[in-house]
């Protein structure tokens, strides 16, 4: 039998669930909630029955059970207090290790058949767009998703219109709003895309106030002014992407000889292990594979191995063997949490372990848009839950994970012309201080 | 210029303490009150630069042409003069609006306050560590060290009975002067003499018994040439040795250093101390070598007593 596979039990459990948020959806009318409500009683009742009939037989055995044991006159026990207790609960069949865990199934992904019914028409043609990608996951990057939210919304501010009638200052937080709404239920956002929303806010309201001025002093027309106000918001949107992102500078810790391991492949340690290479650092690379969907690790790997590196590809349970030698890992992450933990993809965890048990430094580099304000200690939390091979998915089946504040070494902080650019490296254990400073 | 502002360096060097640290902040904020007075910029931008060159200068000359610091590195000369850098530009940016003169009066202060820095920091541990001390003590130290053997002499001073052992401190053997040092102390009352338990006892072992001793030992104090980010420090070679054998053994390891040796710098392993220290060329033959945080169970400074990354969160929020 297949392991995997769902038994009856849980069959049973997952369509009691559909029915109890069919029951809550507000859209039903009220005779099939009152049908649903019905057919829910009549199961109640059933499993009530059931439930009084075993109850029953144990019983007749424990009493059997007690009249033999009451023969056989036991010699009492030092610190034995009367009697156990009668009812003593069944025992389970089969314990399910995850039933106390948080689950993340709750944010509730949309269909790509709902977005098309839903949103199309509703919102711009380029978020719709990206909308879909991500909901069939072909951008899986946390830089590279965030840069292509960046360049739709440009699409969407430079296409943007608006009557006469209506307010700028309300309409347009509003439509953007729409859209971060619509692509977080596309996938759920990161901290990095979060803070990048919050700063097209905010410098939505800068650049309102300033041509508000000036058109005030000029007496543009209106037009005039959407058309400057549309300008300079795809200029500071540009600017970030620029700052933050694309242009992040990039330190790198490879020293000549060493030997890194980096996991599944990163925008942010790409950009590091290409420019190492560039500038002449002799190294060898072990790059760990996610497993055999992780196609773009392959491709990682392809792209630097025709540079003449010295390179290894592996799994994540062949690398004790194959990395006997390493002096360095290099992590890239997804978010880096307040209180120096790392979310990051699944499997960073147990290499970080395993490295600090070998006493290899782990170094984590992140560009700074990816500080998040929160503090989290538990994985499953946060966490995405991706499809299983049968399609079904499972508690246990995470997409991120998260890599204690004590498995790293150190963090490289990525922004140029920061005013703290003597401290580029810190230890995350200091992430506090850190983030409050960005 | 640079060269009068070197020989007010040198000036206040006093070498009979060689070994110590003290003199290193001493010298280095003379030399730079010094060039306040000198200096001739005009504009901020300039008196910047020229601070920045000047500290260059200072560095580069105190190990190669006059050989001041001997086998030791220029580590707390480099952390001194950071700090100093900091402070000096913190209060720049405080004075902005006011003018070039003003300003330099302002640090010409500043400069004269960074003189008695390092004593009045040494205070403060002192009066910090005071409930460390129990009667019958034993201590194991490495080397010699300004701020632990003043330590040993507040407390002997203050009547307590310790044992210490005191490592070699090869190659410069400066364990043999704080050996000396430790029995010039002088007990408190006359009699001294007439019971000699009282008072301190000190015992010169090898730098490679160290393990060995280990189990009779109650606590390992540390001095330390600089503190880096991550609160690890950097000091003479056989302080990691000794780190690790305490943390083997499960003894106490108590680092005693001012707050203005915080360097920049994070080393991940042993071989980034050559990059740290650039004279070091031969990994082989180092003379300092680093201590990372976790061996470490206290950090006594004079911000307090903390954890390793309690100070280094402190240190980082002072150079923001």
């Amino acid at each position: 039998m297949d392991p995997n596979k769902p038994t009856e039990e849980e069959l049973k459990k997952i369509k009691e669930e559909k029915k109890n948020e069919l029951l809550n959806n507000k859209d039903l009318s009220k005779e099939e909630k009152q049908k649903l409500r019905k057919l829910k009683k009549a199961e109640d009742k059933k499993r009530k029955k059931e439930l009084a009939k075993k109850k029953a037989q144990e019983k007749k055995q424990d009493e059997k059970q007690g009249k033999k044991e009451k023969n056989k006159k036991e010699p009492k026990a030092m610190g034995d207090f009367g009697k156990p207790k009668k009812n003593t609960p069944a025992r389970r069949e089969r314990i399910d290790s995850t039933y106390d865990l948080p689950s993340g199934m709750d944010n509730v992904t949309v269909t790509i058949d709902e977005i098309m019914n839903e949103y199309y028409g509703k919102l711009h043609s380029e978020v719709i767009n990206l909308g879909l990608k991500l909901v069939s996951e072909k951008i899986d990057d946390a830089s590279l998703r965030c840069l292509a939210i960046l360049r739709a919304i440009i699409k969407f501010v430079k296409d943007y219109q608006l009557d006469e009638r209506k307010r700028i200052e309300e309409d347009f937080p509003k439509r953007i709003k729409q859209i971060a709404d619509f692509l977080k239920r596309c996938k759920p956002f990161t901290a990095g895309i979060e803070f990048a929303i919050e700063q097209i806010h905010a410098s939505f309201n800068n650049v309102f106030k300033q041509t508000e001025e000036e058109a005030r002093t000029n007496k543009y027309s209106f037009e005039k002014k959407l058309e400057l106000i549309k300008d300079s918001m795809v200029e500071e949107i540009k600017t970030f992407a620029k700052m933050r992102i694309i242009g992040a500078e990039v330190i790198s810790q490879i020293k000549p000889n060493d030997v890194v391991v980096t996991y599944g492949s990163n925008h942010t340690i790409k950009r590091v292990l290409q420019t190492s290479i560039e500038k002449g650092i002799n190294f060898s690379l072990i790059i760990v594979s996610q497993g055999k969907e992780d196609i773009e690790s392959f491709e990682l790997a392809e792209v630097l191995s025709k540079t003449g590196i010295d390179l290894v590809f592996c799994q994540l349970n062949s690398l004790p063997l194959v990395g006997r030698k390493i002096s360095k890992v290099l992590f890239g992450g997804t978010s880096m949490m307040n209180n120096g933990y790392l979310l990051s993809k699944a499997g960073t965890a147990s290499i970080a372990c395993w490295a600090k048990s070998k006493m290899v430094p782990v170094i984590v580099c992140i560009e700074s848009f990816k500080f998040s304000t929160k503090a989290v200690v538990h994985s499953l939390v946060t966490s995405e839950i991706k499809d299983g091979e049968d399609g079904v998915k499972s508690k246990l089946n995470n997409k991120y994970d998260i890599t204690p504040s004590k498995f790293i070494d150190m963090v490289v902080w990525m922004v140029p012309y920061s005013p703290l650019c003597e401290i580029g490296c810190f230890p995350a254990v200091s992430m506090s201080i850190i983030s409050g400073h960005t | 210029m640079e060269e009068k502002i070197l020989e007010q360096f040198y000036l206040h060097f006093d070498e009979g303490d060689i070994y110590g640290d003290n003199n290193i902040s001493y010298a280095a904020s003379k030399a730079l009150e010094e060039f306040v007075i000198m200096n001739e910029d005009k504009t901020i931008q300039g008196f910047i630069e020229s601070l920045k060159n000047i500290q260059a200068y200072i560095i580069e000359n105190s190990t190669s042409g006059h050989k001041l610091l001997k086998n030791r590195t220029n580590l707390t000369l480099r952390a001194v003069c950071n700090f100093c850098y900091h402070i000096f530009t913190k209060e720049i940016a405080k004075r902005m609006d006011q003018t070039m003169d003003e300003i330099k009066e302002a640090l010409k202060k500043k400069a004269q306050d960074l003189c008695s820095l390092a004593e009045i920091a040494k205070q403060k541990i002192i009066k910090y560590s005071k409930k460390i001390w129990r009667d019958d003590m034993v201590i194991l130290t490495h080397g010699y060290s300004s701020i632990v053997l003043k330590l040993i002499t507040s407390a002997i001073e203050n009547g307590y009975n310790l044992t210490v052992y005191v490592t070699e401190g090869r190659p410069d053997n400066t364990g043999e002067v704080m050996v000396k040092a430790c029995q010039n102390i002088k007990p408190p009352g006359e009699d001294s003499s007439v019971s000699p338990k009282l008072g301190v006892d000190v015992k010169i072992i090898l730098d490679s018994s160290v393990a060995s001793i280990m189990s009779k030992v109650d606590y390992v104090f540390l001095g330390a040439e600089a503190i880096v980010e991550n609160g690890g420090i950097i000091n003479k070679i056989g302080t990691f040795t000794m780190a690790l054998c305490a943390k083997a053994h499960k003894k106490k390891v108590y680092v005693f250093t001012e707050s203005l040796k915080f360097l920049n710098t994070f080393p991940l392993d042993q071989s980034d101390i050559s990059s740290v220290v650039p004279e070091m060329e031969d990994f082989d033959n180092l003379f300092s070598d680093y201590t990372p945080p976790e061996y470490i169970n206290t950090l006594i400074t004079d911000l307090g007593i903390s954890t390793p990354y309690g100070v280094s969160d402190e240190l980082i929020q002072f150079l923001i």
